[in-house]
C-alpha cells in the first residue's frame, strides 16, 4: 500500500501515535482554556465548542482518537458538565486492548459514570468487569477493582462478588489489598456477601504483607462502626497487631477500631490502657499521640477515678497546646472537650491557657473553645470569662462574622443561666450584661428577643431584682435609636406584670411620665406601622392594661380622693380610652379582641369615676370643703385589681403539667355538666399563655369556686370571690390540688428562713386524689455569702426554683407496661424455631441497616426483594450461610443453645427483663471463651459444659 | 469512610483536580466546590488547617500555589488526613520530578493515577514510600510496550 492510496483518515490516524494529531489533544484543550480565562463569554464559547468536538470525535472508529476524546472530557468534567451522553464510548474505550485505553476508560469511568445512576451502561459494564478481574494483568485487574470500589450497586455486587473474593488470595499483596477495599463497598450494597465471604476476608489479618493486613483493618474498622458486637471476638487477634505492629497508619486505624469496641465490650479497657500510654509514650508522632488519647475517650476508657491516667494525657495535649502548630492546638481542643465532661477539675487548673485560645487570632479555635466554657465556668471566673467575650463583642464589631457572634452571645447566655443561675455572683451585674448584649446585637433581631426572655425568666425567679429589672426594661422600651425593637414584647411583659414593685420605690411623677410615654402618639404611630406588630400588639395592649391597673391602684394614690385627683384619673383614662380604641378595628383578632376587652372595663370605670366626681362636686358646693371624701370606686379598688393581683407567678419547669399524672377517677369520656361548662368557658378570660414561655397564668381564680373550698382549708382563703361553683367534684378537686401544688411555694406562705432551712413538709393532700406525686421541690434560697474578690461584688439573692415533680411512680409504671408489653411481643417473635439462625445471623438484620445506608449515600434507590422468586434466593442463601456457620463455628452455636435453654427457664419464671439478661450473658460467654484461649483456668468448667451440649447438637 | 472527596484548588479559587469517594450527585459537589473554595480562600496562612463544613470536617494544606482540600468524616483523625495529603504532594513530587501547578494541570491523568494508588475507598492503602511509584512505573511501561506493539504491528 503506497503512502498515494492511503486515505485522509487512515493518515492522519497512523501519525497519532508518534504525536501528530490534527485534532485537539489534552494539552491543546488546556491551553485553549487557559487562553480564555480572562473572558468568561469566551470560555464558555469555548468550552461548548470543544464539547461538541469531542462529541463528534467520538463517533469515529479511531480507538486512538476516542480515547482521547474521553480524556478530554474527563478534564472537562471538573467543570462541571453534564457528560453522560458519553457513557457508552467510556465502556467501548474500557474494553480496549491496549492497557494506555483501558486506563483513560476506566479513568473517565471512575470520574463519570459515579454521578449518575446509569443502570444500562453499568448492565453491560458487569462482564466487562469480570473478564478484567480475571485478566492475567495484575495491573489491569486493579484498575477493574478501583472501579469497583467507586461504581457498585446492588446488582453488580452480586454478579462480581466471587470474583472479587478470589482477588483477596491474589499473588500480589498490590491486588489483594485493593481487593480487600472495594469489598467493604460490596458489603454495603449486598450485606450477604459478608456473611458468606467473612472468615476469607479475616484471614487476611494474617497476611504476610503489612499494607494487605492494614487494608483488612481498615475495613474491620469501618465494619465495626456499624455494628461493633460482630467483630468482638477478633479482639485478641487485633490486639496482637497493635502491640507488635510499628506501621503507624494501622496502629491509628486499630485504635479506631477498639475504640469502638470499647464502648460495648468494657473489660476490654484493662487490657488496652497499659499498651495504649505505652504506644503513647514511645511514639513521636503526634498524630498517633492524639489518637491514643481520642481512643481512650471515645472508647469510654476514662472513668473520673482514673486521674493518673487523665494526667497523662493532659500533660500531652498541653504540649500540643503550647506549640506554634495551631492544628495540634485545635486537635488538643477536641480533646480537652471530651476530657472536660469526665473530669472537670483536671481542666479548669490550665484555665489561663484556655483562656489564651479564646483570644485566638484563628477563629476556628476561638469557636472550639468556646464549648470548653461550659465546663470551665465557675463562680469564680464567670464575670472575667463572661467580660472576655462581651469585649470580643464590643471590639472587633468590625472583623467577627455574624455566626461566630450569635455564638458568643448565645454560649454567654447559657453558660450565665446554667442551673438555674447558680454561677451568677451577682445579678445587677448580670442585667447589665444581659443590656450590653442588647445593644451589642442590636441588628439581630432574633438573638434581642431570646435575651430578653432572660428578663422575663430573671422577673419571675428573682423577686429583689424587679424594680432594677423594670428599670432597665424602660429604659430599654424607650430607646428610640434602635429601630427595630425586637424587646419590646418581653420588656413590656416584664413591666406590666411587675409595675408594682416598681411603684414602691418609685416616686409618682417618673411613673407618670412612663405612663404617658407609653401611651403617647409617638408610641402609637410607631406600633401601628411596625412590621410586626401583630406580634407585638396583642402582649403590648394587655401589659399596658395592667400597667394601668396597677399604677392607679398603687398605695400612695389612694390617699387624696379629691376633686384634682378625680379629674386627673378620668383624664388619664379617657387617654387610655383614646389608645385602646385606635385598635378596636384591628384586622388582628387578638389585637381587637384585646383592645375591646380594655375598653370595656376602662368605659365601666370611667361611667363610675365620673358618677362619683359628680357627687363630690354636689356634695362639696352643700358641705365643708376639706372633711369630704368619697370612696373612689369598688370596681377600681377591688374589681380591676382581682384580674391581675390575686396570684404571683411562679417558674414551672419544663413540661410539668403533662406530667402531672391523670388521677384515675376522671373519666375523660363522660360529659362534665354541659350547663356549667357553658358558664365556664363563658368566664375564662382570653388566656395569655400563647407565648413561647411554660408558665401558668393565673386566671384560675375567676373559676374558683366559693363553695367547695372546705375540704382545702389550707390554701388560699382570699380568693373566694368571683365564678360559678360548678359541682363536678372531681373537676374541682383537681383544680385545688393544682393550686395547692402551686401555692406550696408562694413567698407569701413560706418566710425567708424557711426557705434556705429547706424543704417545707409536704401538705396535707386532698384525699380524692393520690397526691404522691406531688411532692414539689421547695424554693431553695441560694446563698452566696463569700468574701468579695474582684470588682464584681456577689451577693445574696433569693432564686426560685423551678417547680417541679419528680417522675412519679405511677408514671414510671406506666412506661414500664409499655415497655413490657413491647419487648414481650418481640420476646415471642424472637423464641420461635428459627431462634438459632437469626441470632447467627445477628450481623445480617444490622448490615442490612447499614445497606439502606450506604445506599442513601450513594444517592441510589434502595433496591428492595420485591420479587417473590428473588426473595426465595435470599432465604435459601440465608440458610446456606447459617449451615454454613454452623459448621465452621460450633462453639457458637451449641452457647446459643445454652442461651436457649436459660431463656426458657426465663420464660416460666415470666420476668419481663429476659431477654435483656440473655443477651449480656452471651457477651459474657464470649468473652469467656477467648479468656479460655488465654488460659484462664477458672472458667474452663464452662467449656466443658458447651462441650457437652454440642455433642448433643451433632 | 475516612476521605469523603479531594479538591485542589488554585490560589485563584480554580479547580484543578477533583477526586470523589463517595456518591455525591453533579448538583452537590459544584456546591461543595463553590462554599468550600470561598472558606479555603478566606483563610489566612496562619490558621489552622482544619475546618468543620456541614456535617464533615475540611482538611486543608497549601502548597505553593495550590490548595489541597480533603473532606472527611468527623471523627476522623484530621493530623492523618493531613499526613495523607502530604504524603501524596511527597509521591507527585517524586513521580514528577518536581512538581508545579501546571504539571498537574496539564498531565491530571497522572496525578488521579498516583492518588488511586495511594487511597481506595477514601482509606490509604499505600503507607510504603517507594511502591506507589513502583507501580505508576510500571504502568508507564506497559504503556510504552503498548506503543512499542503498535509500531510493530
Amino acid at each position: 500500500m503506497s503512502l498515494v492510496d492511503v486515505t485522509a483518515d487512515q493518515f492522519r490516524s497512523r501519525l497519532r501515535p508518534f504525536g501528530i494529531s490534527f485534532e485537539k489533544s489534552l494539552s491543546d484543550l488546556i491551553k485553549g482554556i487557559r487562553s480564555n480565562n480572562n473572558d468568561k463569554q469566551k470560555l464558555s464559547q469555548f468550552f461548548n465548542d470543544s464539547i461538541q468536538e469531542c462529541r463528534k470525535e467520538l463517533k469515529s472508529n479511531d480507538p486512538e482518537l476516542k480515547s482521547t476524546s474521553i480524556l478530554k472530557l474527563t478534564y472537562l468534567e471538573m467543570y462541571g458538565f453534564d457528560l453522560s451522553f458519553c457513557s457508552f464510548q467510556i465502556l467501548e474505550v474500557m474494553s480496549s486492548n491496549k492497557f494506555q485505553h483501558k486506563r483513560i476508560g476506566y479513568l473517565a469511568a471512575i470520574q463519570i459514570l459515579t454521578r449518575d445512576n446509569n443502570d444500562d451502561v453499568l448492565m453491560l459494564m458487569t462482564n466487562l468487569l469480570k473478564k478484567d478481574l480475571n485478566s492475567s494483568n495484575y495491573l489491569e485487574v486493579g484498575l477493574a477493582i478501583s472501579c469497583l470500589s467507586s461504581i457498585v450497586t446492588k446488582e453488580l455486587a452480586q454478579d462480581v462478588i466471587d470474583d472479587l473474593i478470589k482477588m483477596l488470595t491474589h499473588t500480589k499483596p498490590f491486588i489483594r489489598k485493593k481487593a480487600i477495599l472495594a469489598s467493604f463497598k460490596i458489603f454495603l450494597k449486598y450485606p450477604n456477601a459478608l456473611r458468606l465471604n467473612y472468615n476469607r476476608l479475616i484471614d487476611r489479618l494474617d497476611d504476610e504483607d503489612v499494607s494487605v493486613v492494614s487494608a483488612t483493618v481498615n475495613v474491620i474498622c469501618e465494619l465495626a462502626k456499624k455494628n461493633p458486637k460482630n467483630y468482638i471476638e477478633l479482639a485478641p487477634r487485633l490486639f496482637d497487631l497493635l502491640v507488635n505492629s510499628n506501621n503507624n497508619w494501622m496502629i491509628i486505624r486499630l485504635l479506631k477500631l477498639f475504640s469502638s469496641l470499647s464502648i460495648i465490650e468494657p473489660r476490654l479497657k484493662k487490657k488496652l490502657l497499659p499498651s495504649i500510654l505505652e504506644i503513647m509514650s514511645k511514639t513521636k508522632a503526634s498524630s498517633l499521640i492524639y489518637e491514643c488519647i481520642n481512643c481512650i475517650l471515645t472508647g469510654n476508657m476514662l472513668s473520673p477515678q482514673d486521674s493518673k491516667i487523665s494526667k497523662i494525657m493532659i500533660d500531652e495535649l498541653l504540649q500540643f497546646l503550647t506549640t506554634n502548630d495551631l492544628n495540634l492546638k485545635y486537635v488538643s481542643i477536641l480533646a480537652f472537650i471530651k476530657i472536660i465532661n469526665i473530669q472537670p477539675s483536671l481542666i479548669r487548673e490550665h484555665q489561663s491557657l484556655i483562656m489564651d485560645c479564646l483570644k485566638d487570632q484563628d477563629l476556628t479555635i476561638r469557636s472550639k473553645s468556646l464549648d470548653l466554657v461550659d465546663g470551665l465556668i465557675d463562680e469564680d471566673n464567670v464575670v472575667q470569662i463572661v467580660s472576655l467575650l462581651l469585649i470580643q463583642l464590643a471590639e472587633e464589631t468590625e472583623t467577627l462574622p455574624v455566626s461566630y457572634r450569635t455564638q458568643i452571645t448565645k454560649k454567654i447566655l447559657s453558660v450565665c443561666s446554667s442551673n438555674n443561675y447558680a454561677l451568677i455572683p451577682n445579678f445587677h451585674w448580670f442585667l447589665i450584661t444581659l443590656k450590653d448584649l442588647i445593644k451589642l446585637n442590636s441588628n439581630d433581631g432574633g438573638l434581642v428577643f431570646e435575651i430578653t426572655q432572660y428578663f422575663v425568666d430573671i422577673g419571675l425567679k428573682i423577686p429583689s431584682l424587679r424594680h432594677e429589672l423594670i428599670q432597665i426594661c424602660i429604659e430599654l422600651i424607650k430607646d428610640e435609636y434602635l429601630v427595630k425593637r425586637n424587646w419590646l414584647t418581653n420588656c413590656m411583659w416584664c413591666v406590666g406584670e411587675y409595675f408594682v414593685d416598681y411603684l414602691n420605690k418609685q416616686d409618682k411623677e417618673e411613673s407618670f411620665s412612663i405612663i404617658n410615654y407609653l401611651i403617647s402618639d409617638n408610641m402609637l404611630n410607631w406600633l401601628k406601622f411596625q412590621e410586626n406588630s401583630d406580634n407585638i400588639l396583642p402582649i403590648y395592649i394587655e401589659s399596658l392594661f395592667k400597667i394601668f391597673v396597677k399604677f392607679i391602684n398603687a398605695d400612695n394614690y389612694f390617699e387624696d380622693w379629691d376633686t384634682n385627683h378625680y379629674e386627673e384619673l378620668i383624664l388619664l383614662t379617657k387617654n387610655f380610652i383614646n389608645f385602646f380604641e385606635s385598635f378596636q378595628y384591628s384586622l388582628s383578632f387578638e389585637i381587637q379582641e384585646r383592645a375591646i376587652n380594655n375598653l370595656e372595663l376602662l368605659k365601666i370605670l370611667l361611667e363610675s369615676l365620673e358618677n362619683n366626681l359628680q357627687k363630690l362636686i354636689t356634695s362639696l358646693s352643700s358641705a365643708d370643703e376639706s372633711s369630704i371624701r368619697i370612696a373612689p370606686p369598688l370596681f377600681l379598688t377591688k374589681g380591676l385589681p382581682q384580674f391581675y393581683n390575686s396570684y404571683e407567678l411562679k417558674p414551672i419547669a419544663l413540661g410539668l403539667q403533662l406530667r402531672i399524672s391523670l388521677p384515675d377517677v376522671i373519666d375523660f369520656n363522660e360529659v362534665i355538666n354541659d350547663e356549667k361548662f357553658g358558664d365556664l368557658i363563658k368566664l375564662s378570660r382570653f388566656e395569655n399563655d400563647d407565648r413561647d414561655y411554660n408558665y401558668y397564668y393565673d386566671d384560675e381564680n375567676e373559676i374558683d369556686s366559693g363553695e367547695n373550698m372546705s375540704d382545702s382549708s389550707n390554701i388560699n382563703d382570699h380568693d373566694n370571690e368571683t365564678g360559678e361553683p360548678f359541682d363536678d367534684e372531681v373537676e374541682i378537686a383537681r383544680k385545688n390540688a393544682e393550686r395547692e401544688l402551686r401555692l406550696k411555694d408562694d413567698p407569701y406562705y413560706i418566710s425567708m428562713d424557711s426557705v434556705s432551712a429547706g424543704k417545707i413538709s409536704t401538705k396535707e393532700t386532698s384525699q380524692l386524689i393520690s397526691l404522691d406525686e406531688q411532692e414539689t421541690q421547695n424554693p431553695k434560697g441560694k446563698k452566696k455569702v463569700k468574701p468579695k474578690k474582684k470588682h464584681v461584688k456577689k451577693e445574696k439573692v433569693l432564686i426560685l426554683q423551678e417547680e417541679d415533680v419528680p417522675d412519679n411512680e405511677s408514671n414510671k409504671n406506666i412506661n414500664k407496661k409499655n415497655n413490657s408489653t413491647i419487648r414481650k411481643q418481640h420476646f415471642s417473635s424472637k423464641s420461635s424455631k428459627f431462634r438459632i439462625d437469626s441470632s447467627n445471623l445477628d450481623n445480617f438484620d444490622i448490615s442490612s441497616s447499614a445497606e439502606v445506608t450506604a445506599n442513601d449515600e450513594m444517592g441510589l434507590p434502595s433496591l428492595k426483594n420485591d420479587f417473590n422468586g428473588e426473595y426465595e434466593v435470599e432465604q435459601l442463601r440465608k440458610e446456606m450461610a447459617t449451615s454454613y456457620l454452623e459448621n465452621k463455628k460450633p462453639k457458637k452455636t451449641t452457647s446459643k443453645t445454652k442461651k436457649k435453654k436459660k431463656k426458657d427457664e426465663d420464660i416460666e419464671a415470666n420476668t419481663i427483663k429476659a431477654p435483656v439478661k440473655v443477651n449480656k450473658e452471651n457477651t459474657a460467654e464470649g468473652t469467656n471463651g477467648r479468656d479460655n484461649a488465654n488460659g484462664t483456668p477458672d472458667i474452663k468448667e464452662k467449656k466443658k459444659k458447651i462441650k457437652k451440649k454440642k455433642a448433643i447438637i451433632n | 469512610m475516612a476521605i469523603r472527596y479531594i479538591i485542589l484548588l488554585s490560589r485563584q479559587g480554580k479547580v484543578r483536580l477533583t477526586k470523589w469517594y463517595t456518591a455525591i450527585p453533579q448538583k452537590d459537589r459544584l456546591k461543595i466546590i463553590r462554599e468550600l473554595t470561598a472558606i479555603v480562600l478566606s483563610r489566612r496562612a496562619k490558621m489552622c488547617n482544619v475546618l468543620e463544613y456541614k456535617d464533615s470536617k475540611l482538611i486543608y494544606r497549601r502548597y505553593a500555589s495550590l490548595f489541597f482540600v480533603a473532606g472527611i468524616d468527623n471523627n476522623d483523625n484530621e493530623l492523618l488526613s493531613l499526613e495523607i495529603i502530604h504524603r501524596y504532594v511527597e509521591q507527585m513530587d517524586k513521580s514528577y520530578g518536581n512538581v508545579c501547578e501546571l504539571d498537574i494541570i496539564y498531565d491530571f491523568e497522572r496525578a488521579l493515577s498516583i492518588l488511586d494508588q495511594l487511597i481506595v475507598n477514601g482509606e490509604i492503602i499505600e503507607s510504603s514510600k517507594t511502591s506507589v511509584l513502583k507501580t505508576m512505573a510500571q504502568q508507564q511501561q506497559l504503556e510504552t510496550t503498548d506503543e512499542l506493539d503498535d509500531y510493530f504491528a
